[in-house]
């Protein structure tokens, strides 16, 4: 089959005069991408913002922790990923607090009931911040749709990373609490 | 948006589920066109697989890279099953390596081999649209246009969709090789043609699809487009330079082994 080969640089020319002024002609849109993306519950985005009762009677708010790195993990006691991962999650606490690492767990309160919480905590020693979502909210709030569900968030309160599902390596989360603090000795 | 899929009890992660059947299918796509293109079916399927598994191994040991110092103290852990421990940029780097390093050793021509491993990638770049779409990535600027979805607090442009038609219609013009001379741009007795057309392809879609998502960073907008640009442009440049007689890689023009016939599906 024979081609013409000056029919196709033509083709060729034309094509790439339409592109080109594709690309001149849509600088708008690209400009109107560059506004602040809002709060929502995925890797890049500002973490929504919220507050809850504590299972000690306090009060738990994402704004305290502004300017530190938190780690926000849902869970339930009935699940047994979330068991699992929960001594971990108090580890890394432990190790990295004094750096200025904040565990927050959140119990879905909604799923789950106040009483199996505090027994599964006390039964595993873990004296984590415990935040409970009564209504669902905050789970809503931030799209969980499996537990456990782990969101890594920076200093700047972005969150830098997703994790669904369990339980999460003991390594994995030195690792990103090393992440979201910087360099350490 | 549908991160997860529920099947009964379990929750599957629905993006690499996407992925995964889209290169499986990709696979057998390649393998049972690869004669076309005058390669070995089981050699092209062989690439492929080796590419996905050097890929997940690959990511695995970019994560642990990046946080030696907690590897080193907890090796075992590199082995771990558990979620959250990949490095997907360096997963597809040491892939790619692997699959040359396979190529040279296996002595298969480059072009040919490019040829005949674009039906895998028609497909996986549809099943990587449905990937987006299912996480809610790569989503697009905020819109009144009554196709909009709602996604992350406002109506967007749909662009994981709009990647999925682009995707469709590469699909429908490539698959499982180009239809017609699509303008005298492919011809079937050059080898590389096949996959110069579907970069060429992917990246006008790109290009089009690219004013509507959202892209935090103007500079990154800015240099993204005149990129696309010059890939169109490279790749139309080489398609002119083989149509013309370029030779191949072993020094010859190559013939496809059955006449090309532009009706032939």
């Amino acid at each position: 089959m024979k081609i013409e080969k000056g029919r196709q640089l033509v083709v060729s020319i034309a094509l790439l005069i339409f592109s080109a002024a594709w690309i001149i002609a849509t600088p708008r849109w690209v400009a109107d991408s560059s506004v602040t993306m809002p709060a929502a519950p995925r890797q890049g985005f500002l973490a929504p913002a919220f507050s809850l009762e504590t299972l000690n009677g306090g009060e738990v708010q994402l704004s305290q922790f502004q300017g530190q790195p938190v780690i926000l993990n849902f869970w339930a006691s009935w699940c047994p990923p979330c068991r699992a991962e929960m001594p971990d999650l108090q580890d890394v606490h432990l190790s990295y607090r004094q750096h200025g690492l904040n565990v927050i767990t959140v119990n879905a309160t909604y799923l789950d009931s106040i009483s199996d919480a505090a027994r599964f905590l006390e039964q595993v020693g873990v004296s984590l911040p415990t935040a409970l979502d009564i209504d669902g909210s905050v789970s809503r709030r931030y799209q969980v749709r499996a537990l456990p569900s782990t969101f890594f968030v920076d200093s700047d309160g972005v969150i830098r990373k997703v994790v669904i599902g369990g339980p999460l390596s003991p390594a994995m989360l030195k690792a990103e609490a090393i992440d979201l603090l910087g360099v350490i000795e | 948006m549908f991160p997860l899929l529920q099947v009964g009890p379990f929750s599957i992660p629905s993006a690499p589920l996407f992925l995964l059947v889209g290169f499986w299918l990709g696979v057998i796509a390649s393998e049972r066109n690869a004669a076309f293109f005058q390669a070995d079916g089981k050699q092209i399927s062989d690439l492929l697989w080796l590419g996905l598994v050097a890929g997940v191994v690959g990511a695995r040991l970019a994560y642990v890279v990046n946080h030696l110092q907690v590897f080193l103290i907890e090796p075992l852990a590199i082995f771990s099953l558990r979620p959250g421990m990949m490095d997907n940029g360096g997963g597809v780097l040491i892939g790619i390596l692997a699959v040359l390093i396979y190529a040279q050793k296996q002595r298969l021509s480059f072009w040919q081999t490019l040829d005949a491993i674009t039906p895998a990638l028609l497909l996986l770049s549809i099943a990587g649209g449905f990937a987006l779409l299912a996480n809610g990535e790569w989503f697009g600027v905020a819109t009144r246009q009554p196709w909009g979805i709602a996604l992350w607090g406002e109506q967007r442009h749909p662009t994981p969709i709009y990647w999925i038609i682009a995707a469709c219609l590469t699909t429908g013009v490539l698959y499982p090789r180009p239809r017609t001379h699509l303008l005298g741009l492919w011809r079937a007795d050059v080898a590389g043609s096949h996959f110069l057309l579907w970069v060429y392809l992917k990246a006008l879609g790109w290009m089009l699809i690219m004013p509507f998502v959202s892209v935090r960073s103007a500079v990154v907008a800015g240099l993204l487009q005149p990129m696309l640009w010059l890939v169109q442009t490279l790749c139309l440049w080489r398609l002119l330079g083989r149509a013309g007689g370029a030779k191949d890689d072993d020094g010859t023009v190559k013939n496809a082994p059955t006449p090309h016939n532009p009706n032939q599906g």
